[in-house]
């Protein structure tokens, strides 16, 4: 049961003279309780991957299907892999249209037919999980703070109950306090089960979060690992757009210069092992 | 290189029209011509707010605010403060106007009315220092977010403004165009720009000469950056967040295995370590 996805290919405007490969072949897989890191630079094409995984764009060439059902235009399939996979946008503005939130919220699951009490049921949950309190059921989505525009977005994809979320640079803009509301939610959803794909270019998060860590460059996959094994690759090679953490080059010049540490994104250990192996 | 006042809040407060409290409250500030400067502070605590009175965006609801000597209130000063001050915000969708990159570029240099070689020389200037330089041609829709970011930032260099307030406009850039548009900062500001930077990274205010950090619309804390960060948890409460590096320095000072005049950077870290 997973997001697979092979020889993924994205053409924009083909034919004409804006024609664009934004996808060039990308192959990978996310399962249930998995949490996906898809890093790059800008325009690598993560944001276009983004939107294949729920059949928001249809394959050029490859194919994406969703617990082994293939997604094709025009039929039932569509359907099924919307609500099996959740997507937020970059925007959360690009996503919110209703007149209150709870409107908002009950989009999704009105439109798949759930019976009237469960959608009440599916929205107050999803928004408790978020942390938005029923004072807010009645406001106007765009009246709200950017952290809590995307919380709703976060909120109205849960409704829906997918078992997959694909979040595309969910923490962007938001202060470290609401980032780590955000992250923590996250972590609950993926320990309930849900498979998780997020979309960012914060290397100390992937690394510090993700299960596996998908590298894109120029719509290319070119790297697909757990992040240790990403961390020796990007310390070996330079990766347009990537920059590894400081802390990290931190711990690799001072392992040149032969003390004894981790490679490691932890600070706390970083500095017990500088402690314990002060120079050589 | 600092020198006489760019920007000057005297007991500064503003509410928004519709709301009961004061989006920024009793905000005394001095922002010296050349200056770099940090404003920090966790989401809603009244960053854009005081930044929008550097161009007369917003006025004081109370006290005054004086750009280049002048006051924002009078038609002069406001005239003043938006020759002198430009702005780039968090959102690239709301501060592009133009269909195709260079076009929007060129958008600022010719409102100022310069003539078509000096407008095509800025455009070209902007554009490289951006990152853009190949996509002059492109239509803004087919940019991505990042891009999109980038171009707002040429947009608002190309009229070399005396004084730049990016408010939060790193959020959409990758880490390696976050790290261009620091460099891109830091030679603004060995021309002499002022420059005002808004953002809850603290790994973005390396360079600043000083930062104030804002909770509930006041000023809650003035010093230097490294002042900022020997502060630790306290940064938290503020919103903001230390990169690892500099929670790596905190923890060695804090230790005592390196020296607090040791800046938190790699290669200074790493000599204080082999000393
Ligand atoms: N709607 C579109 N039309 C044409 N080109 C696009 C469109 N959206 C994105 N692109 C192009 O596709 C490439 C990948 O963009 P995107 O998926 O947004 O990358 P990322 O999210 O990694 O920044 C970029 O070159 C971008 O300019
Ligand atoms: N246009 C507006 N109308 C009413 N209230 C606003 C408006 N813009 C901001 N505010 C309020 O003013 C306060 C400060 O906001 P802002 O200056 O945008 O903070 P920051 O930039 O630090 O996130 C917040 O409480 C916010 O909700
Ligand atoms: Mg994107
Ligand atoms: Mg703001």
């Amino acid at each position: 049961m997973s997001i697979a996805v092979r020889d993924l290919v994205h053409v924009y405007h083909p034919g004409t003279p804006l024609e664009t490969k934004a996808l060039d072949g990308v192959t990978f897989e996310a399962a249930k309780g998995i949490w996906v890191a898809v890093v790059g630079h800008t325009g690598s094409g993560k944001s276009t991957l983004a939107q294949h995984l729920n059949g928001l764009l249809l394959p050029s060439g490859g194919s994406v299907s969703i617990d082994g059902v293939t997604i094709r235009s025009g039929e039932d399939s569509l359907r099924v892999v919307r609500q099996k996979v959740g997507l937020v946008f970059q925007y959360p503005e690009q996503q919110l249209f209703e007149e209150t939130v709870f409107q908002e919220v009950a989009f999704g699951p009105k439109n798949w037919g759930f019976p009237p009490d469960e959608i009440k049921y599916e929205v107050e949950k999803s928004l408790s999980q978020v942390g938005i309190g029923p004072e807010f059921f009645g406001v106007n989505p765009f009246r709200l703070s950017g952290g809590q525009k995307r919380r709703v977005a976060i909120a109205s994809v849960l409704s829906s109950r997918p078992d997959y979320l694909v979040l595309d640079e969910p923490t962007a803009g938001l202060d470290s306090a609401g980032k780590r509301q955000l992250l923590a939610l996250l972590l609950d959803l993926k320990a309930l089960g849900k498979g998780i794909v997020h979309v960012t270019h914060d290397m100390d998060l992937a690394l510090g979060l993700a299960d596996i860590v998908l590298v894109l460059d120029e719509g290319k996959s070119l790297l697909w690992g757990p992040p240790e094994l990403i961390l020796g690759e990007l310390l070996e090679h330079d990766i347009r757009g990537l920059v590894i953490p400081p802390m990290v080059r931190f711990a690799g010049k001072l392992r040149d210069l032969g003390f004894e540490v981790p490679l490691t994104w932890d600070p706390v250990r970083l500095a017990d092992a500088i402690c314990r192996s002060r120079r050589p | 290189m600092t020198g006489d006042s760019l920007g000057r809040f005297f007991n500064v407060s503003f509410a928004y029209p519709e709301s009961s409290e004061p989006a920024i409250v009793g905000i005394d500030l001095e922002i010296r011509r050349g200056e770099w400067i940090a404003v920090l502070g966790c989401n809603g605590s009244g960053k854009s707010t005081l930044a929008k009175h550097l161009n007369a965006l917003l006025v004081p609801t109370q006290g005054d605010c004086f750009v280049g000597g002048l006051n924002t209130r009078s038609d002069e000063g406001r005239k003043e403060a938006r020759k002198t001050v430009s702005m780039v915000f968090q959102n690239p969708e709301n501060q592009i106007i133009a269909a195709v990159v260079e076009e929007d570029v060129a958008f600022g240099p010719e409102n100022l009315g310069l003539a078509p070689e000096e407008i095509r020389e800025r455009v070209r200037w902007a554009l490289e220092i951006s990152g853009l330089e190949k996509m002059s041609r492109k239509p803004v829709y087919a940019l991505s977010g990042g891009q999109k970011q980038r171009l707002a930032v040429a947009g608002a260099i190309a009229q070399k403004p005396p004084c730049l307030v990016m408010d939060e406009a790193t959020t959409m850039l990758d880490p390696r165009g976050r790290q261009d548009l620091m460099d891109v900062l830091a030679a603004l500001h060995s021309e002499g720009m002022t420059l005002v930077t808004i953002t809850h990274r603290l790994e973005e205010i390396l360079l600043c000469d000083s930062c104030v950090v804002l909770s509930g619309g006041k000023i809650c804390w003035r010093g230097t950056p490294v002042n900022l960060f020997l502060l630790g948890p306290q940064l938290e409460e503020w919103g903001l967040e230390a990169p690892g590096i500099v929670r790596e320095w905190k923890i060695l000072v804090d230790r005592g295995i390196i020296g607090p005049e040791t800046m938190p950077v790699i290669g200074d870290m790493v000599e204080a370590l082999c000393r």
